[in-house]
């Protein structure tokens, strides 16, 4: 492989999204495909082959910026997907540019397209008089309450501070802004609260193929305050969040942050003896779901494996042939 | 009335949760008490100061049944010790009793702490919240005991009395752990053990304790992690055999938002600030008492033991009725 250089911007955005200045799964996903989109159009080359080793290349800088972040990687697969078929058919440089430019602004707007359909399709779930729970900050979870309020639904919110980050105040803000009756809550009250809930909706980071929910830390905690209730819960989520390689069994990395999000500097340094740990997100089963609200409609989260089979076919397909060829070359080593 | 501004001050202090732990919040109230029957001129003031007072140190954390229990015995004391002699016997009197008092806290509390001691084993990690006085003798006589084990601590919000426990537990040497409160599920498989102290106890058996317990207790529950409430007798209620609910209070909105987003959300928003939840008595292993160790569904046979059946509990304000003599 031929050594590269990557266009300054494109730098800049992956830096920006391994120290989190870029974050949301959202936001990530359309920053990477920009990226991809900046990189084809910087491309001076002219031979294919340099064209397309040089996309590889970019796409494998981006996905390692955050390594289990799934929603960056169905980005870049969406756009690299794309360019793998036309490849065959494509007889130069400039076409096949044309194609990375026009599938990462294709993925781009069909992201923010898919929240405001997340919106549409989850409000008809929420009915007049709703008291909502959300935690952290989704804009899928917003998009479903911000339109339910539209259509002239009377509802209630509370939202949690979500510790350690804090997001609770960005909903709080948002809702409040779009003049939404809002109730500040800490995280401890969940269960206090919960008989006063009808539904409860949040975001997703990574929907696994058994339906599980991989979110902000504290997610699954609701849900089983809301399980003991029988009070609904939803999950609002993007396609792109699902993850194709949790077909082949892959677990979802749960990422352990800084602990300095948690306490500050000062009492680290303090008292070096007490272990702080920050895990960001933690894992709801699927029997805490009531349904997963995505773009394309409302599933069952056991459905998840249908929306991955139909969206995420081709990668899916991917990772089996390569273990298929792993099982073969084992067994060619036994037979030599 | 020459109520001291500085009398005040201690009832602010409890109302807003600045003192940690509920025992240390039971014997401030106590002390103030005192101070007022010490300061007393003559029956008249003392009587005058009492009827405020107590109804005010009673409100400022209704929540402790604990409090309450020993608001009553200490009136009860001032209101005999009047009927027997003069303004010097009463202060003498009642400064013996204040003293009995508190070492009756402070001895139940060793006592259920060492109890609970017993259920640590070695390589145990035992999870905990808030601040609890008993929970951490507990710790210290497991330690003494030659013990070796963990302990992890949730941050508390609001009030993030963990960060504070965690010190304490590390300086005793103890291996510590802490993190966010909604990081419980995801912490509790490690877990062998939940401790929790405890604010009241009603006569069904739940535990009324720092907001966040009956989650913790709930996850608990979903990964069979036995939890114990570590509550002496003096935390149960009697009044809740009667009915009577315990209230649940509410710190105040500002304690929840950093200064500088306080006036951005003014008006704008909501802020809910509950100090306490209740925890169902089948979440519950077992209440750790200086008795010893009984299901949650026993607490009425203690309340009987204590209270006589049919039962009798007098109310604060039929035990204040005896100060309405002195006042003119």
């Amino acid at each position: 492989m031929a050594k590269i250089e990557i266009p300054p911007e494109v730098v800049n955005i992956a830096e920006d999204i391994k120290n989190m200045k870029i974050r949301g799964a959202g936001r990530i996903a359309r920053a990477a495909a920009k990226g991809l989109l900046i990189a084809a159009q910087r491309y001076e080359g002219g031979r294919l082959e340099d064209f397309l080793d040089y996309m590889a290349q970019i796409a494998e800088v981006l996905k390692r910026t955050r390594p289990t972040a799934v929603s960056l990687f169905n980005a870049i697969s969406y756009v690299m997907s794309r360019v793998e078929k036309a490849k065959g058919v494509i007889g130069d440089v400039e076409e096949l540019r044309r194609v990375v430019v026009n599938s990462a602004r294709e993925f781009i707007d069909y992201s923010i397209r898919a929240v405001e359909l997340i919106g549409e399709i989850g409000s008809k779930r929420v009915s007049d008089g709703d008291v909502i729970l959300t935690h952290c900050n989704s804009s899928a979870a917003i998009s479903i309450i911000k339109k339910a309020y539209e259509q002239g639904k009377s509802i209630e919110v509370y939202v949690t501070e979500t510790r350690p980050k804090f997001q609770g105040y960005i909903t709080v803000r948002a809702l409040a802004e779009a003049g939404i009756d809002v109730t500040l809550i800490p995280d401890t009250a969940v269960r206090l609260i919960m008989r006063r809930i009808d539904k409860v909706i949040v975001g997703a980071d990574t929907v696994a193929a058994n339906g599980a929910v991989i979110n902000k830390i504290g997610t699954s905690l609701i849900a089983l305050a809301a399980k003991e209730a029988n009070v609904d819960f939803f999950v609002a989520a993007e396609t792109y969040k699902f993850s194709p390689a949790t077909v082949i069994g892959q677990l979802v990395i749960i990422e352990e942050r800084d602990p300095r999000e948690v306490v500050p500097e000062s009492y680290l340094e303090k008292y070096p003896n007490i272990e702080v740990r920050n895990p960001a997100f933690d894992v709801t089963p699927p029997e805490y779901i009531d349904v997963i609200v995505t773009e394309r409609g409302v599933i069952p989260p056991q459905a998840a494996i249908l929306v991955l089979e139909e969206e995420y076919g081709r990668a899916i397909a991917d990772y089996i042939i390569q273990a298929t060829r792993a099982i073969e070359s084992d067994e060619e080593a036994l037979v030599a | 009335m020459v109520l001291k501004p500085d009398y005040l001050k201690v009832i602010d202090d409890i109302k807003y949760a600045r003192i940690y732990s509920s025992t240390k919040t039971v014997l401030t109230g106590l002390q103030l008490l005192m101070r007022i029957v010490n300061d007393a001129k003559n029956f008249e003031e003392l009587s005058t100061n009492l009827m405020v007072i107590v109804p005010l140190l009673f409100k400022a954390r209704p929540t402790s049944a604990m409090l309450l229990n020993s608001i009553k015995n200490f009136v009860a004391e001032v209101v005999k010790a009047s009927e027997e002699g003069d303004l010097d016997y009463v202060k003498q009197h009642v400064n013996k009793k204040m003293e009995e008092i508190e070492k009756k806290i402070l001895r139940l509390a060793e006592l259920t702490a060492k109890i609970a001691s017993h259920r640590i084993n070695d390589g145990d990690v035992i999870l905990t919240s808030s601040y609890s006085t008993i929970v951490l003798k507990a710790f210290k006589f497991a330690l003494q005991e030659g013990k070796e084990f963990k302990v992890y601590v949730t941050e508390s919000r609001p009030g993030s009395e963990g960060l504070r426990l965690a010190i304490e537990l590390t300086r005793i040497g103890l291996k510590t752990t802490l993190f966010v409160d909604s990081a419980v599920r995801y912490m509790i498989k490690d877990v062998d053990n939940v401790f929790l102290g405890s604010e009241a106890v009603a006569a069904n058996g739940a535990l009324i304790n720092k907001v966040g317990s009956s989650l913790i207790a709930l996850a608990a529950n979903e990964a069979r992690v036995r939890v114990f409430a570590l509550a002496p007798t003096l935390k149960f209620s009697p009044e809740t055999l009667l009915g009577e609910l315990v209230v649940l209070a509410e710190g105040e909105p500002s304690s929840l938002l950093p200064e500088g987003l306080r006036a951005e959300f003014e008006g704008k928003i909501n802020v809910k600030v509950p100090l306490f939840d209740v925890t169902p008595p089948e979440y519950i292993d077992a209440i750790i008492t200086e008795k010893g160790l009984i299901a949650p569904q026993a607490v009425v046979m203690i309340l009987k033991e204590i209270y006589g059946w049919p039962f009798h509990v007098a109310t604060l304000d039929e035990i204040l009725e005896g100060l309405r003599s002195w006042q003119k």
